[in-house]
């Protein structure tokens, strides 16, 4: 199974093993995640890849406990060691429990992908950040209000003792995105989960998001799991990357590795429908669809797409092989090998 | 802001004008006059007045001029208070019959109002988060029969329940026979609360029933945006989430909706007060349409109209101070 110790050079702050969450659907249950396990390390970003529907979103909302009602974990663990408390697995606290509020947006933080829609319409964005501020901090309402202030300087908010007091209809999506991002680290999170936070912004604005994400976690020293269909966004912001395809992480390794010699044939397959600048061969997307969750294919999920599957690659499915430097890849390809590497 | 109620005060008053000549000329439609109305009931107790009677009670109050004539002689006491007299009520002032029974009215409408919101919004957010539940399935049909049965049968219940299972020797009114005639004191007042209930439920009850619905729909709509998810994902308890981040804005459209909700609790009044014979303007204003008393119907509507008026005004303010994305200019 997936094993990142070979490459951590620092210790690990979260850890999700063969982590299952089922729908329940008109249809009956189905399985969302199937045997999802990452790692993040502290201080570290993790890029999480894939096509929308492969279970990206799902997991970091397991991880935040944040499900919707007919979604259940049903199997796997979510542990997260901070240095100084006990470790926690956090599949086994009460959804609603006083221990994961506690660790909601306190430890855990998250940004959300419509920066438009994020913000409650009623409440001025400061009293918006001050809530969670209040709710895990000592502060009384004007040091909390400060607090609020300082954190929107920080993400470059110009006036911000003039924006504390504007209701979200008042700033532009970059501006609220940034609002988010602060809102987020108001509590000094060991954690932040970005869900595709730039996917509904500009491009320009992408570039400025990306870089103060960045600079936030490097002054928090906190680790970042940003969750992204584009392969341009990980390589820029990602230390290490899994790459996802209905409900299983595929591959996984340092986005050198992973990005540079794609072990996966789904890998291979996103890195060749990415445009690049000068390349005067033709992009090809990847070849048919994804399966629907209710009709799977018996072995590899992704076979029937795969243009070098093998009959075994249709009849059961791969487990993750470990290769060198802490990679892993769900591909029979590399049976014959057997984590040694090539 | 200032202007826009300013503005709004001054079309008020426009339409109250408007309001007026309509309402005039609506009740002025069928054929005949008061007189005539007055002739007939005199004939069904057998004692027919002589065609020279009539004709001098029709010079007397101006019945043979032209209507604009009449409008004009009606409104023109408006300013000094003056709204004409009530023919079918021996002359009496229309002002001094509709005032006392104009305040029971508002009181009866403004209590029915709030009981209405005050029990429609939390049991639409109970049903909301308990969305297909057991609570949410029983409010849902039980707010399916409260829809679907018109006012004047729960008024008809409420009257058969009270002489049959309490016993009630008076039935109907709004206070204890004692104070009947009496000007409004503490006493009165506290007996008229105890009689409220009853027809609070007649008039309430349909309206309760679909503002839950809607309050519920809401709810559904704002808990399942993204927001929602950030409030929880801060760490706040479901209670604060529920409360403070989504019905606070799933309230807003029930407050735009007070404004179409007046009519509908002016409209069961009327029809509820005749049957449980309340002293309030539905049954004078039956009396009056029936007779053809014009000033004294018209002077009724024009007060509906402007309890409209106000409450669809007020209702914008609350709005736009509820929900900061709504500006007036």
């Amino acid at each position: 199974m997936t094993d990142g110790s070979a490459a951590a050079t620092s210790r690990q702050l979260l850890r999700v093993d063969d982590l299952r969450v089922e729908f329940d659907t008109d249809y009956g249950k189905v399985c969302a995640l199937d045997g999802v396990s990452l790692a993040v390390e502290e201080g570290r970003t993790l890029g999480i890849v894939g096509e929308s529907g492969c279970g990206k979103s799902i997991t970091a909302r397991s991880i935040m406990r944040l499900l919707p009602q007919n979604a259940s974990i049903t199997g796997g663990s979510i542990h997260y060691s901070a240095p100084d408390t006990a470790p926690v697995d956090v599949t086994a606290l009460k959804p609603n429990g006083a221990t994961i509020r506690q660790l909601r947006g306190n430890a855990f933080a998250m940004i959300f992908q419509e920066p438009m829609t994020s913000l409650s319409p009623v409440y001025t964005v400061g009293a918006q950040i001050m809530e969670a501020i209040l709710l895990h901090t000592d502060l009384n309402r004007r040091e909390a209000r400060e607090r609020a202030i300082e954190m929107l300087d920080r993400v470059n908010i110009p006036a911000p003792e003039k924006r504390v007091d504007a209701y979200p209809h008042q700033l532009s999506g970059g501006m609220r995105q940034r609002v988010m991002i602060a809102m987020a680290l108001s509590c000094s999170p060991r954690l932040l989960i970005a869900d595709e936070p730039t996917t509904a912004l500009d491009v320009t604005i992408e570039a400025q998001i990306l870089d103060l994400l960045q600079q936030m976690q490097a002054a928090e020293n906190a680790s970042l799991i940003i969750i992204t269909h584009d392969l341009g966004v990980v390589a820029e912001t990602a230390d290490h990357v899994a790459v996802m395809y209905v409900g299983r992480v595929v591959e996984s390794g340092t986005v050198q590795d992973v990005l540079g010699d794609p072990q996966h044939p789904y890998t291979r397959a996103l890195l060749h429908s990415v445009p690049r600048i000068g390349a005067k061969a033709r992009l090809s997307p990847v070849g048919g669809t994804v399966p629907s969750l209710l009709e799977m294919p018996r072995g590899c999920k992704f076979a029937p797409r795969c243009s070098v599957a093998k009959s075994i690659c249709h009849s059961s499915e791969p487990p993750s092989f470990a290769l060198a430097g802490g990679r892993s890849v769900k591909c029979w390809l590399h049976d014959q090998g057997g984590g040694t590497g090539r | 802001m200032l202007s826009f109620v300013i503005r709004r005060l001054l079309l008020m008053i426009l339409m109250m004008i408007v309001i007026s000549m309509v309402s005039f000329v609506i009740i002025q439609l069928p054929p005949g006059d008061w007189v005539t109305s007055y002739a007939a009931h005199l004939r069904a107790i057998s004692s027919p007045a002589s065609e020279a009677t009539l004709e001098a009670l029709r010079e007397r109050y101006g019945l043979g001029e032209p209507v604009w004539r009449q409008y004009l002689f009606w409104v023109s006491g408006f300013p000094r208070g003056d709204f004409g007299i009530a023919m079918s009520m021996q002359d009496t002032p229309v002002a001094d019959l509709v005032l006392p029974r104009f305040g029971m009215s508002l009181l009866l409408s403004l209590s029915t109002l709030v009981v209405v919101l005050g029990l429609a919004i939390p049991f639409g957010i109970i049903a909301a988060v308990n969305r297909n539940g057991p609570i949410d399935y029983l409010f849902s049909t039980v707010a399916f029969f409260a829809l679907s049965i018109p006012s004047f049968i729960v008024a008809l219940g409420i009257l058969f329940i009270s002489v049959f299972y309490f016993g009630a020797v008076s039935i109907g009114g709004l206070y204890d026979a004692q104070y009947m005639g009496e000007p409004m004191n503490w006493a009165k007042f506290k007996s008229t609360l105890e009689h409220m209930p009853g027809p609070m439920l007649a008039i309430g009850l349909g309206g309760l029933a679909g503002t839950m619905r809607i309050m519920r729909g809401n709810m559904l709509d704002v808990l399942s945006q993204q927001f929602i998810e950030t409030a929880r994902a801060k760490g706040l308890r479901e209670r604060v989430v529920v409360v403070k981040h989504a019905a606070r804005l799933a309230v807003n459209p029930i407050i735009s909706r007070v404004g179409i909700h007046l009519p509908e609790i002016i409209g069961g009044e009327v029809i509820v007060s005749v049957i449980l014979g309340l002293p309030t303007l539905g049954p004078l204003f039956l009396r009056a349409v029936l007779a053809q008393d014009m000033y004294l119907a018209g002077t009724i509507i024009m007060l509906f109209a402007l309890i409209l008026l106000i409450g669809n005004l007020l209702a914008d303010l609350v709005l736009a101070w509820s929900d900061p994305r709504i500006t007036y200019n």
